[in-house]
């Protein structure tokens, strides 16, 4: 209960903080209630972020971020009840009237409700997926038990993502601080509900029916990637909801031209930058369409200039400290640009694995092979059903619809050729334009439906292929609650939760909770299991290198060698309490998404030839399905006895 | 019936049929994953059960 009250506290004074802004810039009341709430939220999301960056480096505990959150009340106090009543009465008893006198809209309604507070909910459960473990959440949990902001530069070796834009893991760092990982879950899954309300607002802006745009957030929110991310601390949901209020906003300037929709634009598109580096070839697709605009369109110039200008504003601090700390405002990204000396990063990860080929006939089958064969040719069953394949080319019947959607399709299909060639093409990376192809999707269906309920032979299988999408996409949906609301609502333990419910690998929530809670204060632990789980502890670890090699990847690709009396000596001054090591390792990347697990070679991992002739003597003190725990010191003591290696 | 009407006529097939082909495509390529999940589904269902 106190996790949801935090929860609708975060929501409200910060809506309430960017309300002062973006009351500012609207001084002509060109935004409705409803977009003007949508803005003031994710324009106070600055608040939280330029708070811990300025402060987190000094210090990141709860009694600075507590103040910070004090500060931030304190603020938002006399704009708050202003805002409640001018924007969310009045929208909500809108609404409400719409849906009493029309049963599908009131359905719908139900649906986009139960779906969204089911996922908020959801982030209740204990932290599961593999991005977030980590990075996502245990970088910042990295920095509260350090008491600061660092870049765990050693662990960095393998993810390069310490210096990543930090407008969500800033909201993490000021969760963990003040509360726990469920919150800073629960907090991601808010703008998952913001990015759905963004899309029925851009669908009602477009003059589409209020049914059409509930529809197009439930179609959004059931999106599997969607559903599932937002009860993580995943940045794409976030990523998505700041680039459907970019397009929001642009639209909205395009019918009045002020200056301040303009700001507004440029503050949502500085928000996408902050949250993810792909907000970059996001932002660059606005290009033609502000082009063309100006110099043919020959709107005016505010757009032009004020929304690439604010954005470069808000994002001016992050380029300064990672030029400050790497050389390189975009770190890790071209780096051979800023940093020709240095390795280059991300370069093999991009066009490895995913997509049958980079052809002009693979970009144009792209939908086609990622809805319909994703285990095959993508990143997996990301999308569920697909009806989005099904239902956004159906737009076609309803021209006048498909007329002004024209604008943001330059944006979609500028930002998926780049996403298809320049991008590692992971389907998630579509994000920002999901929302748009909810729109589209649910104006689709709506065509049909139009063109089919007077043809007594096509309506019923019209009925029962949506009928089927439904029932398949509802089990997709439908599974993560059953996954997560047990744990979530503490019917079930956090151990059997994770001994139930797969991840990548697994979360190594039983060895490193063991570790964590037996690991004294001031005691270290040796670990080579990458990647490091945020259920370790995250600042005793001397992970795979030691605090003087941490860096060796930003000068070369070549691992540092260490011999083995090098190894004795240091491992013998640290002294350490376990050594952490992986067993096995699972891959579902098949046709069947079914685990295969296969033994760790440790060979494979830095230091097994030292360890492996010890290990195999030992019965580790824990052992999980994919890690073990050995005790230190007879670990060490072994390893004194061993011949030295040639 | 005119020509622009059979054509009119005509675009509702074509969108139930863009449909009923994208899903028999789905379903027929991912039926090894269903099944695997089915499996999947079946057994945690049994163990809740227990």
């Amino acid at each position: 209960m106190a996790s949801i009250l935090f929860v609708l506290v975060f929501f409200a004074v910060l809506a309430a903080l960017g309300f002062v802004a973006v009351s500012k810039f609207d001084r002509q009341q060109r935004l409705s209630g409803f977009e003007r709430v949508l803005f003031s939220f994710a324009t106070g999301c600055y608040a939280i972020y330029f708070g811990v960056f300025a402060i987190g480096y000094w210090r990141l505990d709860s009694t600075t971020m507590g103040i910070l959150a004090g500060v931030l009340i304190l603020t938002a106090l006399p704009v708050l009840g202003r805002l409640a009543l001018r924007d969310f009465g009045r929208t909500f008893a809108r609404v409400y009237q719409m849906a009493r006198g029309d049963r599908l809209l009131a359905l719908l309604w139900l649906a986009v409700i139960g779906v969204g507070l089911s996922a908020i909910i959801q982030g209740m459960a204990p932290p599961n997926d593999y991005d977030s473990l980590m990075y996502h959440l245990s970088y910042p949990q990295h920095d509260i038990e350090l008491g600061r902001i660092a870049v765990p530069w050693g662990r960095d070796s393998g993810t390069q993502t310490g210096l990543f834009p930090a407008m969500m893991s800033n909201m993490t760092r000021f969760a963990l601080a003040l509360t726990n990982a469920g919150v800073a879950q629960m907090l991601h899954g808010v703008f998952g509900l913001l990015a759905a309300a963004a899309a029925a607002a851009l669908a009602l802006r477009l003059k589409m029916s209020q049914s059409v745009a509930v529809l197009a957030a439930l179609l959004f929110l059931s999106i599997r990637f969607v559903v599932w991310e937002m009860a993580t601390v995943e940045v794409d949901i976030a990523f998505a909801a700041f680039s459907i209020l970019a397009m929001l906003a642009y639209t909205l300037w395009r019918q009045h031209e002020t200056f301040g929709l303009a700001a507004i634009f440029g503050l949502m598109i500085g928000a996408a930058l902050l949250t993810k580096y792909q907000g970059y070839p996001f932002a660059a697709a606005f290009g033609p369409l502000i082009l063309y605009d100006r110099f043919v369109g020959r709107k005016n110039w505010s757009a032009f200039l004020a929304g690439p200008a604010v954005a470069f504003c808000v994002i001016v601090p992050h380029l300064a400290r990672n030029a400050m700390m790497t050389g390189n405002p975009l770190f890790p990204l071209l780096n051979n640009f800023f940093n020709p000396e240095e390795p280059v990063y991300f370069e093999t990860s991009i066009f490895e694995h995913y997509g049958p080929g980079m052809g002009l006939l693979d970009l144009i089958m792209a939908p086609w092979n990622f809805s319909i064969l994703p285990m095959q040719h993508f990143d997996g069953m990301v999308l569920g059903a697909p009806y989005l394949l099904a239902l956004v080319p159906l737009v076609v019947f309803d021209l006048p619809q498909a007329k002004r959607l024209r604008p943001m399709l330059t944006i979609l299909g500028v930002f998926f050729v780049v996403w298809f060639y320049l991008l590692n093409q992971q389907v998630r990376f579509l994000s920002p334009v999901m929302p748009l192809l909810a729109i589209f999707a649910a104006a689709g269906a709506t065509a049909l439906w139009r063109a089919v309920r007077q043809h007594k032979g096509l309506k019923p299988v019209y009925i029962a292929l949506i009928g089927v999408l439904f029932i398949n996409q509802s089990m997709f949906v439908g599974i993560y609650s059953a996954i997560r609301l047990p744990v979530a609502l503490g019917l079930m333990t956090a151990e059997t939760f994770h001994s139930k419910t797969p991840t990548m690998t697994g979360a190594m929530y039983g060895t490193c909770t063991f570790i964590r809670r037996n690991l004294k204060p001031g005691e270290q632990y040796f670990s080579v299991v990458w990647p490091h789980s945020f259920y370790c502890p995250q600042v005793s670890v001397t992970l795979s290198y030691f605090d003087d090699e941490a860096k060796w990847w930003r000068e070369t690709d070549q691992p540092p060698e260490m011999n083995f009396n090098t190894f004795m000596q240091r491992v013998e001054t640290a002294n350490f309490r376990y050594f952490f090591v992986p067993t096995a390792f699972e891959q579902r990347r098949n046709d069947t998404a079914k685990a295969i697990i296969t033994k760790v070679n440790p060979l494979d991992y830095r230091f097994g030839n030292y360890l492996q002739p010890v290990l195999s003597r030992l019965q580790p003190v824990f052992e999980g399905h994919y890690s073990a725990v050995y005790d230190g010191p007879a670990v060490i003591e072994l390893l004194k006895d061993l011949p030295q290696p040639e | 019936m005119s020509k622009s009407e059979n054509y009119k006529a005509l675009f509702p097939a074509l969108g139930v049929a863009w449909c009923a082909v994208v899903m028999a495509t789905y379903y027929v390529s991912n039926v090894g994953y269903y099944e695997e999940k089915v499996g999947v589904f079946a057994k945690f269902l049994f163990e809740a059960l227990q």
